[in-house]
């Protein structure tokens, strides 16, 4: 979707200037009669003006498409969405010209920002050195110490473990799609080599695209488990009430699994932070679509809270923490784990890769028509997006110099946080506290 | 205005040779015509030069177009009027035999020299916008377009002058003018009209009752004869000859004119009254106004109906108009103080302002008829009362419609029109209305007129000519053109078909005197006229119009998309233009043959839309032209590679840059450019 609309009036004379000035050929003639301009091709125009100035009748004008503006809704702004499209349609970085003008900070993630220091030279691998950085994740008890007998050998028992090669999993628990979807979602998963997150009633749906170890049901009752592979090697149950008796119940029944609990993101979530650590291997922090929980507070400072909650108990090592919703764009994902997740899931951008405009209305009016998407069509555009993020949090890694994205967790040195950076600007000068 | 001339001449045989590499057509040849020496002309596929076109070639004079193609040269048989067929046919040999555009005075000098040598007639032509055939051939010979010569050479702001070219036209003059805060002092209503083409035609326009005849503003002329370059003074007998000449005399390559400074004060101002006599009695006073202003038009009550018509409202109610213009400060006062004290009542501004624009744009009304006829003459001012009521009777009588203008002038006489809308597309109607127009003429001939200008078709009335005028010209003639090349065969010695017979049919003693017995008889002559124009119009009027014919008989031939044309202006053939894609859809219909050479020029198009911008009759060109090319492309195809390297040199082409810049209609608002008109 073009993000400008180039119109040409009707008193153009055609005489070509216009097609000199674009040098992103939006503007041609017509190629069976080259007498008369084409219409301009909007989806070119990367609004620089030139042919607006250029044009002897003032003919031309350039303007920003409405349906553009209308994208998305809150975070997903109409850029975010543009921006996976493009991102699912090439798998490629993308590229945002025509210099930065929105705010220098927002909410959320946008009054964060992660460290460049390593931008202004190469890394330290040299320029070509991003193949050996790491973005590989485990997801498990981490021991705190590992002990050896007088040969070497290791004697701490070692938990399961899961070894991710990227810092996202993919997770369609919380969204409504096809079995189409689902399968092309799977496929992807399988590209990728990361884990799906999915209901347990979903599964039958997959017809076996993946192997059982590459899914997390979701389960709503212990007793679920018994028709569940043996092979899935994470599970994941809603927090309540009696989450310890669920959990004690799955380690039962499945001794070689994770066992998760999925719970909602709120200011309570502290009191019970150590009792999950100690009890739970993965803890799932849900948040809306907007990256905020029910209070309206921020992924970024619950997620630093419930880390710095942990650290300062010693129990963080004990558990893993992913964190869901708000994820509009690759940057989120580092910066999510430098508030402290040790991994992220991707819920509605997977949507978005595939033409959805997040504009959270979702009904029979959709104008995306999601739900003819045929499944390798999802499959290309998922893979798509996801090699798109792995390589920005290459180049973001790179660009902190920093060489294992296991490191950056908690890493709060690495990021500026807009708040901090004004207080240590203005604290102490009379008139400097911020008005807002 | 914009060729430099005296471009680097390359040589003819190494264009001839290049040339064939873009044609790549073996079955064309190309002619080392003047495109050789022209390296701004685009180059397209000629047509194979014969006779004395190929004579011509092989002279290899630099700087000159030869048009020696069939089609194009048929652009040259006519002039801005639609001579009924039957009398052209049968009287004149129209045809060209050649058509020359020079670029430099050189060029010009040197045809002029190769057709004294040949005898061969030379009909000197501007932009063919009169309608009294002085630029058709009669006997055939050699037609010079010299509108190719169509720069400003000089504006002398301090003096108060400007230097010109024969060709070039006026509303490019005024264009010039205005980046100099100066303006014109009288100009003819046709503005894309030529500074040669109006010295040798009628000289009296707009702005000519304050401004004078245009021999009184014209300070110094440069003519090529058959007896080289002549510079003429004014107060030479041989410069004030020229003027009405017709081109007997030579080719007018430059002209310096008086010129005057804009003024703000100057406002048109119209009077609506009940009578004629009471218009006649302002009119009167307002020319013995001190300063006179500018210009002073009377309309008479159809004319301002029809003006209604093609304004699309009513703005003017019924009556007798004098539309005034103020030339300065003291003659806008002098003019109000005139009206209170007359107790006369003013129109409104805007009402005068509409009428003083539509000046530009008189052949507007051929839209309506299709087509349109009528007399323009010079009458005694003192008997206009009378000699108005004559036409309006004796058109009344032929069940014709008249409209009535006078343009008053300094001296004793006026400017008279008194024109009537036709069917151009019935023939035989046509050729009726032709003849009541010369019954018409003929009958204000009696009441002491004279015509305004001879061409062709006025030559029966060449007796009314001023003596002392035509015994200048002759002398004139005889000391600038002993070989008697120039014009050949028009009034001074009007000869045609039938070993001359045509010039005694024309004279003043041949259909002269038949219309002036018709005139004086037509009171029992004018039932017959009636019934029978009556019978044309029932029986023989053409069964289905085709709809591309009826915008080309719309078209009032006035030529102004010729000088807007980008295309025009890098072909210099009039056939890329819409008069030309008209006379061509007209050709096709009417049976004739459209050749492949021709067909594919027509193709050679910007689709600028400057010609519908400028049209005064607001033709929907682009879709004609769309209609003719299917019809052309269907005969003989449709040449990709010569319209893409025809777009492409046009972009690469300095002077079609600066033309786009300037803006393709001078003064126009290029935010409007036709796009309104479709909707």
């Amino acid at each position: 979707m073009p993000r400008f609309v180039v119109q040409r009036a009707a008193n153009c004379i055609n005489c070509g200037k216009c097609e000199r000035a674009c040098v992103y050929g939006a503007h041609k003639r017509e190629p069976t009669d080259p007498r008369e301009m084409a219409e301009p091709n909007s989806n070119l125009c990367k609004n620089c003006f030139r042919c607006v100035v250029d044009c002897p009748q003032r003919a031309l004008s350039i303007k920003v498409n409405e349906e553009y503006r209308a994208l998305g809704k809150d975070l997903w702004t109409p850029q975010r969405i543009t921006t996976i499209w493009n991102e699912a349609e090439s798998g490629a970085i993308p590229v945002l010209g025509a210099g930065y003008r929105g705010d220098f900070a927002g909410p959320g993630f946008d009054a964060m920002w992660t460290d460049m220091s390593e931008i202004v030279r190469p890394t330290r691998d040299g320029i070509h050195g991003r193949e050996s950085i790491s973005t590989n994740v485990d997801i498990g008890r981490k021991p705190p110490l590992l002990s050896f007998d007088g040969k070497g050998k290791l004697l701490t028992t070692m938990g399961v473990m899961i070894d991710l090669p990227v810092p996202f999993l993919l997770d369609v628990s919380r969204l409504n799609v096809t079995s189409n979807i689902l399968r092309g979602m799977a496929a992807a998963v399988r590209d990728l080599g990361t884990l799906l997150v999915l209901r347990a009633d979903s599964i039958n749906y997959l017809d076996g695209t993946i192997p059982a170890g590459m899914m997390v049901p979701v389960i709503t009752n212990v007793r679920d488990m018994d028709r569940i592979s043996g092979e899935v090697r994470l599970v994941e149950v809603e927090h309540s009430s009696a989450w310890r008796a669920d959990v004690q119940g799955l380690r039962d029944r499945r001794p070689g699994s994770l066992v998760g609990v999925r719970v909602r993101s709120s200011t309570e979530l502290e009191f019970e932070l150590d009792d999950l650590a100690r009890e739970v291997d993965v803890l799932h922090v849900l948040f809306d679509e907007n990256g905020r929980d029910g209070d309206g507070t921020y992924v970024r400072d619950s997620l630093r809270a419930a880390h710095r909650h942990l650290v300062s108990s010693g129990l963080r090592d004990q558990i893993t923490i992913l964190s869901s919703g708000g994820l509009a764009a690759a940057e989120m994902v580092p910066k999510s784990i430098i508030c402290g997740a040790d991994a992220v899931t991707l819920e509605t951008a997977l949507l978005v890769a595939l033409g959805c405009r997040a504009c959270s209305t979702c009904n029979e009016d959709c104008p995306s028509d999601l739900e003819g998407s045929p499944g390798d069509y999802v499959q290309h555009r998922v893979t798509n997006l996801c090699s798109s993020w792995r390589d920005q949090i290459l180049e973001m890694l790179g660009a902190m110099g920093i060489r294992d994205v296991r490191r950056l967790r908690g890493e709060t040195g690495r990021a500026i946080f807009q708040e901090d950076a004004h207080r240590d600007a203005f604290q102490g000068i009379e008139g400097g506290e911020r008005i807002e | 205005m914009l060729h430099l001339v005296g471009m680097s001449a390359v040589h003819p045989e190494r264009c001839r040779a290049e040339d064939l590499l873009l044609i790549g057509d073996i079955g064309m040849e190309c002619s080392a015509n003047g495109q050789a020496s022209r390296p701004d002309l685009f180059k397209a596929k000629l047509e194979r030069p014969s006779g004395l076109s190929r004579k011509l070639d092989e002279q290899h004079i630099p700087d000159l177009r030869v048009i020696a193609g069939a089609g194009e040269r048929e652009l040259y048989t006519r002039d801005q009027a639609d001579v009924p067929q039957l009398l052209k046919d049968a009287l004149i040999d129209y045809h060209p035999e050649v058509v020359v555009q020079p670029f430099t005075y050189q060029a010009v000098a040197s045809i002029l020299e190769f057709a004294r040598a040949h005898n061969i007639p030379v009909i000197p032509r501007g932009s063919g916008s009169s309608p009294f055939g002085g630029s058709i051939p009669v006997n055939g010979g050699l037609v010079m377009d010299v509108s190719t010569l169509d720069r400003v050479l000089e504006v002398d702001a301090q003096r108060k002058l400007v230097r010109v070219q024969g060709g070039c036209r006026w509303a490019d003059v005024d264009h010039a003018l205005s980046q100099h805060s100066l303006r014109l002092i009288t100009c003819p209503s046709s503005r894309f009209s030529t500074v040669a083409g109006w010295i040798c035609g009628g000289g009296y326009g707009v702005g000519s009752l304050g401004g004078g005849h245009l021999r009184d503003i014209t300070t110094s002329l440069k003519l090529a004869t058959t007896k080289g370059i002549v510079t003429l003074q004014p107060s030479q007998e041989e410069f004030r000859a020229v003027f009405g000449s017709e081109g007997q005399l030579g080719v007018v390559l430059e002209a310096t004119l008086r010129v005057k400074g804009k003024d703000r004060s100057s406002r048109p101002h119209l009077v609506i009254l009940k009578d004629l006599e009471r218009a006649m009695d302002l009119a009167a006073s307002i020319r013995s106004l001190d300063p006179l202003p500018e210009d002073l038009i009377y309309f008479s009550p159809g004319k301002l109906r029809h003006a209604n018509e093609l304004l699309g409202s009513e703005h003017f109610r019924t009556g007798h108009a004098l539309l005034v213009t103020s030339s300065d400060e003291r003659s806008e006062k002098g003019l109000c103080k005139l009206f209170s004290s007359s107790g006369v009542q003013e129109g409104e501004g805007y009402q005068a302002r509409l009428l003083w624009h539509e000046r530009y744009f008189p052949m507007k009304l051929r839209r309506l008829g299709p087509g349109m006829l009528g007399s323009e003459v010079l009458a005694p001012t003192a008997h206009l009362g009378r000699i108005l009521q004559r036409a309006e009777d004796l058109c009344q009588e032929f069940a014709l419609d008249p409209l009535l203008e006078v343009h008053f002038l300094q001296g004793p006489e006026s400017l008279l029109l008194c024109y009537y809308l036709t069917d151009q597309t019935n023939q035989s109607l046509y050729t009726l209305d032709a003849a009541k127009s010369m019954i018409v003429t003929s009958s204000l001939m009696e009441l002491g007129a004279r015509p305004y200008s001879l061409g062709v078709w006025n030559n029966s009335f060449s007796d009314r000519w001023p003596r002392e005028e035509m015994e200048r010209l002759r002398k004139a003639k005889e000391e600038l053109d002993p070989s008697g090349i120039m014009n050949r065969g028009k009034y001074l010695a009007l000869k045609g078909r039938m070993f001359g017979g045509a010039g005694v049919i024309f004279s003043p003693k041949g259909s002269g005197l038949g219309f002036d017995v018709m005139a004086r008889m037509h009171a029992p002559i004018a039932p017959f006229l009636r019934s029978l124009s009556a019978f044309s119009r029932r029986v023989m009027a053409p069964k289905a119009v085709d709809p591309l014919v009826r915008v080309a008989n719309q078209c009032s031939m006035c030529g102004a998309c010729i000088s807007v044309c980008p295309a025009y202006a890098l072909t210099k053939d009039e056939r890329v233009t819409a008069r030309g894609k008209l006379l061509t859809a007209k050709a096709m219909a009417e049976g004739g043959e459209v050749g492949r050479e021709h067909a594919h020029r027509t193709f050679l198009c910007m689709r600028c839309k400057a010609c519908e911008q400028v049209c005064q009759s607001r033709l929907e060109l682009i879709p004609a032209y769309e209609v003719l090319e299917d019809r052309l492309e269907k005969v003989h195809g449709k040449d990709h590679v010569e319209i893409e390297r025809f777009v492409r040199m046009a972009e690469a082409s300095a002077h079609y840059e600066e033309m786009v810049s300037r803006g393709l209609v001078l003064g126009a608002p290029k935010n409007s450019m036709g796009g309104e008109r479709r909707v």
